[in-house]
């Protein structure tokens, strides 16, 4: 239906003061060294404060006076530019002297010596959409209203846990009201007239919601940013995402418009400044997502208007967050993909692509009913949760299927002449291996979530979250409605590459035996590098339409499958969900893992995801998809990505833009689970790399996470320069 | 598999000299194309990109910056054709059969063979694995060279085939078949990518070889029996980029009812490189890339002739 709609929207409009904030987040990003705006010693001193007010009370209410004191203690700052409140700052009186504050270095120091008293909490935090619904249309107020009705029925024990929940939005309801302070100030000081009536718009909108609904989409806009806000410093949970904002603002977009209280350009402004929020929030290394597109539960498209202007306002922030998904089925328009693919084209780095028929799928198969499948969002990169219900603890753990890998060789090279005398015996022992190593995750995780249940307590990420508030239990105990655990396996096709070159030198030419490959591999191939050469360039590679090659990361991800699919995650008996998504961890595995028989140097990075090993696309992305598209992507709900690397000139003009969205799109009709593309070109990275102060907003993006380049380590940066740029000469 | 029958050869046992095929290719007609690049061609135009594709036969292509001095080649060679001369390795390319046992040992990719017979069925395969994003794209196969009316038996043969696959086909041609072939291949390809690279006749032989007359003959027919058309014509930098040249190929698209656009191909100097490796010598001074500012300059110069479409290819 938005097929015709003219998306272009007037760039002049606004841009010089989008490049003024712009510039103003890059340099202090830069001066705090990629750190986010709040400084961590802040809730150091907070806890440690309402931690001791409240010595001798039950663990639940002190958890809310934490979680109040807090967000209360927050400040904020605005400058002449922005069209939203609520950029947290640090504040002097919550920091120790070193840290610039006025607290002195002993009572910081005392503040962490008492919180180290307290239990252990490990685990993962945050990595969710928050539930906005209700927030949204009663406000503050009407979620205080819920948790009171369902106290009337509680017993003690729940009676405690929702007046820490209450305490928790009295702590929110404080924020936002220091945030309305910030703007009075700038008010008294504002030039021109134009300027100062916004700026009282701007505090109006911050008292309006501090207790009350939001009644327009300025008001929700700013709304929705105060729960991010708010649950990620209040709860301290890292990574709480935008999420499905073209559905989230919908009736606040449609009903400003009806009335001619809002322009489209309007609305593109807002949603810029909240990205412009969350930039210079949130800490450089991380992953923050936004979702477009999709359908809704009866299975219609529900892309709007709101969805173009989400992807539009990547433009003028060309910023490292958010990252924009489009959540592509059948019926996705056409121009929602163009839009996408076109800024990709021009080397903006973050939309990527998601299969909405694939995820649903999947989502569907560790049960969650269709009318929820449709909900759910990357919570970071391409990790996948249900939206506003989840406790999801994703990448727990990270397996690094190459040491393992060289673990059985090792064991097997140690046995002699009872080494496995086929490759289906090798296969087994290897399989076997990793069945162990999952078993001993699982127990790991469990024992994590057992502390979590006795020291944690997150009473506002609990409110919005369903059903904590009509079970009366926390987060950290169970009160959501998805427990699951997410884990990942990295290296996928560096194991497959490595089994076949075994298959073929070790039990079918019988160039060596097990031992002698075991050595080989434990000296880094010294002395032997036609030997490398040969298992690197003498065999078939994973991603390169090789069936024998395909086949065997079928096999590994079938038999994880199975594996995962027999545990279970307490405190409610949730499944254990596996992904091949990475992050950064193919080369933090990578450098910790020894050569491997595919060729690989000790030491290297491994592949970045679903697709084929870096610098081993020989047959080009069509066969990278057709491989990577050979086995079911769906039971990986934990995330698979695939990347796609071209050069900026391969696209010059609408026909080869136009080819790039043929080639997404088919990957994504095969089932394909993510995919994204980096257009760029060789020099350009190369000149960043030279250059790092000239290119700080160069962004990249590998295995679904995305970075300015200049931030990554030099061996993460050999290794985009590396990664094949397809290129039709 | 798809059976194809000509005179009296199947498929399974029609061979033909093929260098290289390319998956997406975006550039060489509508949707995302498979090309097929046969290896042979009549004309020897002196800036060509794609010189392995000149003689039939199987070449030895060495990039001594690749070499890692295993070895294996010294070994590999029946005829003693790697040889280590005062401490350096040489490739006496007199004496060498082209039989490509050095490449089969050289897993650092510095020895390579340029060649390759295959059955059309072969190849048909390999093109057919990508089907999935000609249904999206609109896209399917194109065959190119060197010349693939050289082959042209084979091209028929492989032209049928991907039509009876039900997948589009382009031919890229320079226009030197005889009419005849190129009348029965008039059903089976959906457009043809005709290069026109020199419109004046003796600069025409004297920079490729071969005579103008036959390849506006050919071009003509077709245009007459309505084959769809694309003119590829390149922009040779101390060649043909003179005013003369561009308005008449502008002319020759006026002149004719069936081209669709006019595609102005930069040259590359990379066909230097692959001359070097393949022991042949450069003919041609490297002039370097067009600058884009001189591209969009002779597009320009072309559609201030024509009403028909023009591009940079």
């Amino acid at each position: 239906m938005f097929d015709d709609e003219v998306t272009e929207i007037p760039v002049n409009m606004g841009t010089d003061r989008a490049e003024a904030i712009r510039q103003r987040i890059l340099d202090a990003k830069a001066a705090r060294c990629g750190a986010g705006s709040v400084p961590c010693e802040h809730w150091v001193l907070a806890d440690a404060a309402a931690l001791r007010y409240t010595e001798g009370q039950p663990w639940p209410l002190r958890c809310g006076k934490r979680t109040r004191q807090r967000l209360a203690s927050l400040a904020f700052a605005v400058d002449d530019h922005e069209r939203l409140a609520g950029r947290p700052v640090a504040n002097p009186h919550w920091l120790p002297v070193r840290a610039g504050g006025r607290i002195p270095d002993g009572d910081y120091a005392s503040a962490q010596a008492y919180l180290a008293t307290f239990g252990p909490m490990p685990g993962q935090t945050g990595h969710c959409e928050p539930d906005f619904s209700i927030v949204l249309a009663e406000g503050v107020e009407g979620l205080r209203q819920r948790v009171r009705a369902r106290r009337q029925t509680a017993t003690e024990q729940q009676a405690m846990v929702l007046d820490s929940f209450l305490d928790a939005l009295d702590g929110l309801s404080d924020m936002i009201l220091n945030a309305a302070t910030a703007v009075d100030a700038a008010v008294r000081i504002a030039w021109p007239d134009e300027r100062r009536n916004e700026l009282e718009a701007m505090a109006a909108a911050c008292r309006q919601v501090a207790h009350g609904a939001p009644r327009t989409f300025q008001e929700a806009i700013q709304l929705l940013w105060f729960v991010l806000l708010g649950v990620s410093h209040g709860d301290q949970s890292a990574l709480v995402v935008p999420g499905r904002m073209d559905r989230t603002l919908v009736s606040f977009y449609e009903r400003d418009l009806a009335a001619g209280r809002l322009t489209r350009e309007q609305a593109l402004e807002l949603i810029e400044a909240l990205y412009f929020l969350i930039n210079d929030y949130v800490p450089d290394g991380l992953a923050m997502a936004v979702m477009v597109g999709g359908r809704n539960a009866e299975g219609q498209d529900t892309t709007h208007a709101l969805s173009y202007l989400c992807l539009e306002a990547l433009r003028r922030t060309r910023l490292v967050y958010p990252t924009v998904g489009i959540c592509w089925h059948s019926g996705t328009p056409k121009s929602l993909t163009g839009l996408a693919v076109e800024l990709i084209a021009q080397g903006y780095a973050t939309p990527a692509f998601f299969g909405d028929a694939t995820i649903q799928r999947g989502l569907q198969s560790y049960g969650v009913p269709p009318a929820e499948s449709c909900h759910y969002i990357n919570s970071t990169c391409v990790e996948i949760t249900p939206s506003g219900a989840s406790n999801i603890w994703v990448a727990s753990p990270y397996f690094s299927t190459c040491r393992i890998l060289l673990e059985e060789l090792a064991e097997q090279a140690g046995r002699g002449a009872d080494a496995a005398a086929t490759f289906a015996a090798f296969m087994d022992g290897y399989l076997d291996r990793l069945r162990k190593a999952i078993g001993a995750a699982v127990a790991e995780q469990n024992h994590w979530r057992d502390l979590r249940q006795r020291h944690g307590g997150k009473p506002l990420q609990s409110v919005f979250t369903r059903d904590c508030v009509v079970r009366a239990r926390d987060i950290d105990d169970g009160g959501a409605r998805y427990n699951w655990v997410e884990c990942s396996f990295v290296g996928l096709a560096n194991l497959a590459d490595s089994l076949h070159v075994i298959r073929e030198e070790v039990y079918q030419r019988r160039t060596l035996t097990l031992a002698a490959l075991q050595a080989l591999l434990a000296a880094d191939f010294a002395g032997h590098e036609p030997v490398r050469l040969r298992f690197s360039n003498g065999h078939p590679k994973y991603g390169n339409g090789c069936d024998a090659v395909d086949e065997l990361v079928s096999r590994v991800v079938q038999a994880v499958r199975v594996e995962c699919g027999r545990h279970r995650l307490r405190p409610d008996n949730s499944p254990f969900v596996p992904g091949a998504f990475c992050w950064i961890m193919h080369e933090r595995l990578g450098a910790e893992c020894g050569a491997t028989p595919d060729g690989r140097r000790a030491g290297l990075p491994f592949a970045d995801g679903g697709g084929p090993a870096q610098g081993r696309e020989s047959q080009g992305p069509t066969a990278a998809i057709l491989s990577t598209t050979s086995w079911d992507h769906a039971p990986m709900i934990g995330g698979v990505a695939l990347n796609l690397k071209f050069s900026r000139e391969l696209f010059h003009g609408p026909a080869a833009v136009q080819r790039l969205r043929d080639l997404v799109v088919t990957y994504l009709q095969r089932g394909g689970f993510e995919v994204q593309v980096n257009v760029v070109d060789r020099e350009a990275l190369a000149r960043a790399r030279a250059h790092p102060d000239q290119y700080r907003d160069l962004v990249v993006r590998i295995g679904g996470y995305t970075d300015y380049f200049t931030r990554l380590s030099p061996a993460m940066q050999d290794e985009v320069m590396r990664r094949t740029e397809f290129k039709v000469v | 598999m798809v059976q194809t029958m000509t005179a009296g050869r199947s498929s399974e046992t029609r061979r033909g000299h093929v260098f290289d095929i390319q998956k997406f290719a975006i550039h060489d007609g509508p949707g995302i194309r498979t090309t097929v690049f046969l290896k042979g061609c009549p004309l020897r135009c002196v800036w060509c990109h794609n010189p392995e594709s000149h003689d039939s036969a199987v070449e030895i292509s060495l990039q001594l910056a690749k070499c890692i001095g295993c070895g294996h080649c010294f070994q590999a060679c029946p005829r003693q054709c790697h040889v280590r001369v005062d401490g350096r390795r040489e490739f006496r390319r007199e004496a060498c059969v082209r039989c490509g046992l050095c490449a089969a040992r050289c897993y650092a990719g510095a020895l390579e063979v340029i060649g390759k017979d295959m059955t059309v069925d072969e190849v048909l395969r390999e093109v057919l694995a990508d089907r999935p994003f000609y249904e999206t794209s609109g896209g399917g196969m194109t065959v190119s060279g060197g010349e693939p009316m050289a082959q042209f038996d084979f091209t028929l043969a492989l032209v049928e085939g991907a039509r009876a696959a039900g997948i589009s086909v382009c031919l890229e041609t320079a226009g030197v078949g005889a009419w005849d072939e190129y009348r029965q291949l008039l059903g089976a390809v959906d457009l043809f990518l005709y290069d026109f690279k020199e419109s004046d006749p003796v600069r025409h032989l004297e920079f490729t070889g071969y005579s103008c007359e036959r390849i506006l003959d050919n071009l003509r027919r077709l245009d007459e029996a309505g084959a769809a058309l694309v003119l590829r014509c390149p922009i040779i930098p101390g060649c043909n980029c003179r005013d003369d040249h561009f308005q008449a190929i502008a002319a020759l698209a006026n002149r004719l009812r069936q081209v669709r656009e006019i595609q102005l191909m930069p040259y590359h100097p990379l066909g230097q490189a692959k001359l070097s490796r393949l022991g042949k010598e450069i003919r041609w001074p490297d002039s370097g890339f067009p600058s884009e500012a001189e591209v969009a300059r002779w597009v320009a110069r072309v559609a201030a002739h024509t009403r028909v479409p023009v591009r940079q290819g």
